[in-house]
């Protein structure tokens, strides 16, 4: 039952922040993608079923709030998880600081290649009415923060986490 | 570790079949009292979110401008001057210009209808659609024009739930308005959006004239957007000796990223 609040309230203030607050902040704050930066997290520190469920109930708020077709975000969530497991589970498997960063490149790559593949279909079905977005300078410079963005907010949390949790050492490449 | 496999695979496919089913169900709209539901709770934490943050930003943005304030000054003493003596000129071209005001079409309070909204937050990969707390239920459709203040347009809404909308801001690429200038040749051309930055107003004939600050409306060619929206005003030209058009830079009236509250004009 606690376990089940701390989701429903992770959900409920990450879903504000995300579209609320940070838009609110101006460039370049709002490139921040809170949302992929905690289900990266948890997905690669806690556990991964976490992370889905996590995935599924931020997807279904987004979803709400998001001009793409209900669902969309959701499952591309729930995909992004998925793709992160399949990596944790082969290469990052130390639950380190670098292996953590490492997977929030990917997830936050995955997440936006999947909302870029709809665009060029949405392209591709009404090349009038549609643009490609992502194929311009301002498309890369944006990303290029977020993925700036959410490796400081993955860095402050495992840092974080890692001082209030003495299980979980951070690991650092020690030199000779 | 295929154990592992699988058990992934198993409870990812469950919560993408139950996704389904409720994309289902919410194309038929059975999920509709469930999400107007969500709505109403949640959109007051939403308000309050985006005005904090909003005043942090203008918090830090005034820092930022106060290093610049004396210049800025003297430039405004001087333009002062300029004004008074423009308002003087003006004042006396608008007694004579009553008749051609009443074809304007600038909004007033006994003319259009139209839906006051708070902005709640903006899409989360485009941060030129923004939401708003007002939908289908307030009378607002797609195609309506969202302005600011008393007849600054600065957005159309492109989706229209129950109960909020989103709105695409005119400085977006996928942005493309019917406009015209208050020129002596009237010139009538395209204001579209340039990758979130600024704004530009294309297929305008070389052969008129176009000058700086000249203010850019909206033409009243498209559908359900009237005649007389101010747009921004022009810039800059940009010529080519090998196009037939030229084309104008065009600045917004105000910064689209300090609107709070905004109205949506309903035809």
């Amino acid at each position: 039952m606690a376990k089940i609040t701390v989701i429903l309230i992770i959900l409920l203030i990450g879903s504000i922040f995300q579209i609320s607050f940070l838009p609110s902040l101006g460039y370049p704050i709002d490139n921040l993608n809170l949302i992929i930066s905690i289900i990266i997290f948890i997905t690669a520190i806690i556990s991964y079923k976490m992370g889905i469920w996590l995935a599924f109930g931020f997807g279904l708020i987004l979803d709400l709030y998001s001009i793409y077709p209900f669902g969309l975000l959701a499952i591309a969530l729930i995909l992004t998880v998925i793709g992160l497991n399949l990596f944790f589970d082969n290469f990052f498997t130390n639950r380190s600081l670098y292996s953590l960063l490492a997977l929030g490149i990917i997830g936050t790559f995955i997440f936006n290649a999947m909302l870029a593949i709809f665009n060029l279909l949405n392209f591709i079905s009404n090349p009038v009415d549609n643009n490609i977005n992502f194929l311009n300078i301002t498309f890369f410079y944006n990303f290029s923060w977020q993925i700036g963005l959410n490796l400081a907010i993955l860095a402050l949390m495992f840092l974080s986490l890692d001082s209030i949790n003495r299980k979980l050492r951070s690991n650092f490449i020690l030199g000779k | 570790m295929k154990l592992n496999i699988l058990k992934t695979l198993k409870l990812s496919s469950v919560l993408i079949a139950v996704i389904l089913l409720l994309i289902f169900f919410h194309l038929i709209n059975i999920l509709n009292p469930v999400e107007n539901l969500v709505y109403r709770m949640i959109n007051p934490l939403q308000n309050f979110a985006y005005i904090t943050g909003g005043k942090i930003n203008n918090y830090f943005q005034s820092k930022a401008d106060a290093k610049n304030l004396d210049s800025e000054n003297n430039a405004l003493k001087s333009q002062i001057n300029d004004l008074i003596i423009e308002n003087t000129r003006l004042k006396i071209i608008e007694k004579e210009n009553e008749n051609l005001k009443a074809e304007l079409s600038f909004i007033e309070n006994n003319k259009y209808n139209y839906a006051i909204a708070r902005i709640i937050g903006e899409n989360i990969d485009n941060q030129s659609i923004i939401i708003i707390n007002k939908g289908k239920l307030d009378g607002i459709k797609i195609g309506y024009p969202v302005v600011f203040g008393n007849g600054i347009m600065i957005g159309k809404i492109i989706k229209a739930n129950d109960s909020i909308s989103f709105a695409l801001l005119l400085n977006d690429s996928q942005s493309k308005i019917a406009a015209s200038i208050l020129n002596t040749d009237n010139s009538m051309g395209v204001v579209e959006g340039e990758y979130k930055l600024s704004l530009k107003m294309g297929l305008l004939p070389k052969n008129q004239t176009i000058n700086q600050d000249d203010i850019v409306i909206t033409s009243g060619l498209e559908s359900n957007i009237p005649k007389g929206l101010v747009i921004g005003k022009v810039n800059r030209l940009q010529t080519s000796t090998n196009d037939l058009f030229q084309t104008a830079i065009v600045n917004p009236i105000i910064s689209y990223e300090s609107i709070n509250l905004v109205a949506v004009i309903i035809p």
